[in-house]
Order: C-alpha cells, then structure tokens, then sequence
C-alpha cells in the first residue's frame, strides 16, 4: 500500500522533470544551448493555467491555452539567442539564458509576489482513487498519463513526421540539413516552440502540486538537468524514462533517509551517472580514445 | 597677532565644544540627529518567507508613520531604511552590514525569519550595535546573552516547544506523535527542544519526516507518516510550505490532526491549502486579539492598516505585521526613554526599564493601538515573551478562529 503511493508519487513528480528535461533536450541537440530559463517557461505556462482556470474556460482551452503560453515564450526566447545574441559565443548564451531565467521570476514576483497562488488539478479535480488497495490521486495519474502521452506523441514525430525528421536532421548537422533545403532557422524556431510548449503543459500539470510562484520552475530546473543526463541528453525515450527514473529513486530515498536529504539524493544520481554512465542510462558507451 | 589666533582657536573649540554637547549629536553617534533618527529594518523580502517579510514590512512602516505624524519620538523623526535578506544566512549578514555600514542607521529592528537572524547575531555582538529582533524564535538569538540584543514578539523555542507538547498531550489526548518539519532554523532548533518533551510526556515519537524549505513534493512524506499512523502531526515550516503540505498529506491519505508551528498562523498557509485547511491547528503569538476579530482593538487597527495601505501585498495584514506594530512601539520607548541624548547605551537602558509595556496603553504613546502582548526586559534577561503568550488556533470556514486550548 505505502509501495505504490511512494512509487506514483515518484512516477508524478518524476514526469515533470521529465517534461521540462524533454524541452532541454530538444533544444540542447538543435543548437548546443542548455537553457537555464526552461524552468521559467514551465512558470508561464502555470499562471496561464491558472488565469485561465479562474476565467472559467474549459479544460480543453486551459491546456492549449497553457501549451501556447510557453511555445510564445519558447518563441521569444528564440528569438533572444538567435537574433539579439547571435555574436555571442554558446557559453555567452546559456549565461544569457540564466540572466533571462532571473529577469521572469524577477518579473513575476513584482507583478504575483512570491506567495503561491492555488491551482485546481486539471482535468479530474482533487480526487483519489482506491487501486489495489492503495489510495492514489488522480491528479497525480494525470501528470503520469499526460507525461506519456506527449512522451509517445513527441517520439511518433520525430520518428515518422517530415516535420520531426527535419528538426533531427537539423540537430544532427544544420550545415548539410540546409543543403538538401530544409529550412533550418525555422527548424530551429520550431524545435525552441515545441520546447517551451512541453514546458508550459508541465507547469499546468505541477501547479496543482505545489501552487503557482515565482520561482516554482527553478525548484524543477536541476532535477530536469539530471533527468535530462540520465538521458545522455539525447533521446525523448531516454529522457522520459529517466526522469521518471529519478523521480522514483528521489523519493524512496526521501522516504527512506529523510527529506532534508534530497539534494544529496538527487545531485548523488547525477554524480553517479556521471562516473559511471556519462553517456546516458541508455546511450551507446563512446570510444575511449588512445 | 597672537590675540587673533587664541580668539579664533577658542571660537572654534567652543563650537565644537557645543556641538558635542547638543542632543543627539554625541560624538562617534550614527544615524541620530536633532530632527531625525534613522532605523534599519531587516525583511525576508523575497523567497519562501516573503509573505512574512511583506507582512512586516507594512506593520512597520504602519506604525513609524503614525509616530511621524504625531510629531515623532521626543521630536525626532523617524526614517526607516528597509534591506532585503531573503531570509537566508547570507542575505541577513549582507542586509545587516549594509544597514550598520553602507546606509549607517542608529540601530536594526530585526525582522527576518530564523536562518538570516540567527547567522546575524555574531556579527552584532561583535560589532555591540543594538539590535531589537522581532520575528526569529531562534534559540541561538538569545542563546549567549548580550546587552545589545533584545528578542520581542515570538515565543522563544523552549516556551513555544512546551506549549506544543502540552497541546498535545493535553488537549488531543495523543498517543503518538509524528513530525514533519523544514530544514528552517526554528524548525531544525525546535526539533531538539520538542523531542524530548514529547517522550517526557509519555507520547510516542513514531515518525520524523523532514524536508526542504521551499520543496515541492512531498508523496514519500506521506507515505511514512500515513505508515506511521499517529495521532497528530506537528508541521513546521513557512507559510508557502504550509499551503503545500497539507493538500497533498491530505491526497495522500493521512487524517491524523496537524498542529502547526507558529510560524503557520498565517493566511498564506490557508490561501496554500485550501479546503483542506480546515481542521488545522497553530498556535498564535504576537496578540491576544486574533486577526480575525472584527471589534475592539483588532478591528480599529484594521481599520488603519486599510487605510494606509489601500493596495496590501496578498496575504496582509498578518499576524507578522502585527508583531511589527506592536514591537516597533516597544522599541520606540526604548527610544523615547533615552531622552534628548540618543545612544545606544542610553536606548538599551530604556528598554531594559521596561515592564509589561503596550504601546498604545501609556501616556506617551496613546494614540497607538494596544494590541501586542506586554513586554518587559530587564538586564540579563532580553526574552521578550513566554509560553503564557501564546493562543491555539483553528481554521474553520478558510479562516483562523479561536480553539480550546491551553489558553481558555
């Protein structure tokens, strides 16, 4: 009974991370940049949700609504690293996407303040549901399901969709991607729009868990940055199924040797993906060089 | 020749003869003049603890203007110089050396959470610079006493701890006991204080969960304490924590009784937690008035609170800006009491003459609203409250009231 809450509850929290990790991914291997503002989308997309939910719209109009939130800043961003800083070298850049990161919450404290705002699970509302003996909310299957869905949607395209196979073909080497006509800053634009989309649903999905705040994408950013390297910053499959990893092993752990140990949990994961697995859970080990 | 230059040089000396023998001007005194006295006040602006910080800040504010408006403290305006520690250790020393050395304020009024005051007092000590904390409960505050240090408004850690335990075994009649509480300084200190008096009193501890201030699931907490079965949990943390972790205990199935920290007395916790906050206990401090009275005191000072703020942050006035209104008239008198020549020592005399004082139930001060619970300090003992302070809250309807307690 206390197995399966600990491991849904992982499961959940796990697939955001997983979410705003899939978002680093993509943008990662499409231009090189780790964007330390991914978590910021995910806030956008939150209060989104949130207005949206207060208006009274739908369910369906609140997830696009909160999709679209962060495919716009997703855009904006863009926009930033390939226009305004395109002189900039890569690690200029990613300093930039810090600097942006602190200008939003900065933005969003003066105009919310850091108390949360409540936020309404979507979809199902506050429920519970009795599976096999174990008590489990249906907020968090939600998280799970959603986190799968577009996980599997996400896959699909880029396996089988022209546009998928475009923005691939771009990630892997934009010069002779440009060559066989692919449009490759679109490609790009639209590799940093599905990014801050995935981002913006993810924040619609933890903002019930943890209310709306201004720093609430900062406290997912890291454990996504380690969900992401579980990955080995490369697949979506791989990137999923390591946040949903690292969410599990974060909370057994917290339920084993406490909570104030979770940074040492989570950053000891990463460590020791590090040593032992730089790849990635499911990369291909490189050639040692001689 | 001669004469000229002994006329001038006694001129001279004889001004500065008068200059250090006006009011206010004593030689090596910052932040003091005739007409005004400046006061640094120390806020967790930003962070998890903002919301007590926002609170604060406005009780401050709120009652320097009334003194202001009322001619000031034996004439001396009052300006307030506010620094943002984000109530974290680094934060409080940057906002403190700021205040002491950058904006050069006569003294600090205290008003950050547990870590960033407590990281402060060393550096006070040290530097013998008077400082009046209102808000942090830290034991670590008045654990090495110092003339220059006064704790106000917050029960100290071993009064608050006893009271909970009493309220436990007392009033819950509970068997066994479970925590969860936050990597905050009040919490991690009260946890030593609280645990042993929970075994003292016969109840058993069967489960103690910990977490990050500011962390943002708690599915593993849960599960153990759902696991452990107890009969009340005691929370501890900031208000935003508090508006997290009661839903989602909730969902996950725990229905033993929360009895929150002080710290929990706070519309943001309610705010957080919606629905669910029904049923959850904290006990409160700063008043015998709860905030939520809409007569006598409470609502007259309201009433003003609205006034001078018609566009509060979200979550005030709370029980924080209350703490700061009534601690800043105690500090004022501490003040006043100094008469015209304003120093350190002479302030810290005044405060330490003070007996069950209430702004706003004297002479001096009577336009104040008497709302704070009484203050007395005296040299060696800079405690400025107790356990007999204290009064157990309820949520009940999304709002704070009254509940039987220790205190009926």
């Amino acid at each position: 009974m206390t197995v399966a809450g600990i491991v849904v509850g992982g499961l959940a929290i796990g697939a955001v991370y997983a979410l705003v990790a899939i978002g680093l991914t993509l943008i990662f291997r499409a231009t090189g940049i780790v964007n330390f503002a991914q978590g910021e989308l995910l806030m956008i997309g939150a209060y989104t949700y949130v207005f949206l939910h207060g208006a009274g719209a739908p369910p369906a109009v609140q997830l696009v609504g909160s999709a679209c939130a962060g495919m716009i800043a997703g855009l904006v961003l863009f926009g930033v690293t390939h226009f305004l800083l395109r002189r900039a070298t890569e690690v200029v850049v990613i300093i930039g996407t810090l600097a942006i990161s602190i200008l939003l919450q900065a933005a969003a404290r003066l105009e919310f303040t850091d108390n949360p705002m409540r936020a309404v699970p979507w979809l199902l509302g506050n429920r519970n549901l009795a599976l096999a003996g174990a008590v489990i909310s249906t907020n968090s299957l939600t998280i799970v399901v959603a986190t799968l869905v577009i996980g599997g949607a996400l896959i699909l395209l880029f396996r089988h969709a022209l546009l998928g196979k475009a923005m691939r073909a771009v990630a892997e080497d934009p010069y002779r991607a440009g060559l066989t006509g692919i449009p490759v800053r679109a490609m790009l634009a639209a590799t940093w729009v599905a990014g801050g989309g995935v981002a913006g649903v993810a924040g619609l999905l933890l903002s019930p868990v943890t209310g709306v705040f201004p720093s609430m994408g900062a406290q997912v950013l890291f454990p996504a940055l380690i969900a992401a390297a579980l990955g080995g910053f490369e697949s979506v499959e791989g990137v999923l199924l390591g946040g949903l990893v690292l969410g599990v092993v974060q909370t057994v752990g917290i339920f084993l040797v406490g909570g104030v140990f979770r940074d040492m949990i989570t950053f000891g994961v990463l460590l020791a993906v590090l040593m032992w697995r730089p790849q990635g859970l499911f990369g291909a080990r490189p050639e040692r060089a001689h | 020749m001669k004469v000229f230059i002994r006329a001038l040089l006694s001129g001279v000396l004889f001004v500065l003869g008068m200059a250090a023998g006006s009011p206010g001007l004593a030689a090596g005194v910052q932040g003091a003049s005739p007409g005004s006295i400046d006061i640094g006040v120390q806020v967790s602006l930003t962070g998890p603890a903002s919301s007590i910080g926002q609170g604060f800040k406005a009780g401050t504010q709120l009652a320097a203007d009334e003194i202001n408006a009322h001619g000031g403290i034996n004439g001396r305006k009052i300006h307030l110089v506010f620094e943002d520690d984000a109530g974290t250790a680094a934060g409080g020393i940057l906002a403190v050396r700021r205040l002491m050395e950058q904006d050069g304020v006569f003294a600090i009024f205290g008003g950050g959470v547990s870590t960033s005051t407590a990281s402060v007092i060393p550096l006070v000590q040290q530097s013998q610079f008077l400082y009046y904390d209102s808000l942090a409960s830290d034991p670590r505050v008045l654990e090495h006493y110092s003339p220059y240090v006064f704790s106000g408004a917050t029960v100290v850690r071993a009064d608050v701890t006893s009271y909970l335990a009493d309220v436990m075994k007392q009033d819950f009649k509970a068997k066994r006991v479970a925590t969860l509480t936050s990597d905050e300084g009040y919490c991690t200190s009260g946890m030593t204080l609280l645990k042993p008096k929970i075994v003292a009193r016969g109840m058993d501890l069967v489960s103690e969960q910990t977490f990050q201030s500011g962390d943002i699931d708690f599915s593993a907490q849960g599960a153990a304490l759902k696991a452990a079965k107890p009969d009340v949990i005691y929370l501890c943390g900031v208000p935003a924590d508090g508006g997290r972790m009661i839903p989602q205990l909730r969902r996950d199935g725990v229905t033993a009784k929360f009895l929150g920290d002080p710290a929990l007395a706070d519309p943001v916790t309610i705010e957080g937690a919606g629905k669910v906050a029904n049923g959850f206990y904290a006990p409160y401090e700063v008043s015998k008035d709860w905030l939520g009275e809409t007569s006598g005191a409470m609502a007259e000072w309201k009433a003003r609170f609205a006034k001078a703020f018609p566009h509060p942050a979200p979550g005030t006035p709370n029980s924080f800006s209350l703490a700061a209104y009534s601690d800043f008239f105690v500090f004022a008198e501490g003040i006043r009491r100094a008469g015209s020549e304003v120093t350190p020592d002479r302030v810290i005399a005044g405060l330490d003459s003070l007996r069950n004082f209430v702004g706003g139930k004297t002479a001096a001060w009577s336009y104040a609203v008497p709302i704070g619970t009484p203050r007395t300090f005296k040299k060696g003992d800079h405690k400025g409250s107790g356990e007999r302070d204290m009064t157990l809250l309820i949520v009940r309807d999304g709002a704070f009231a009254r509940a039987k307690g220790l205190q009926m």
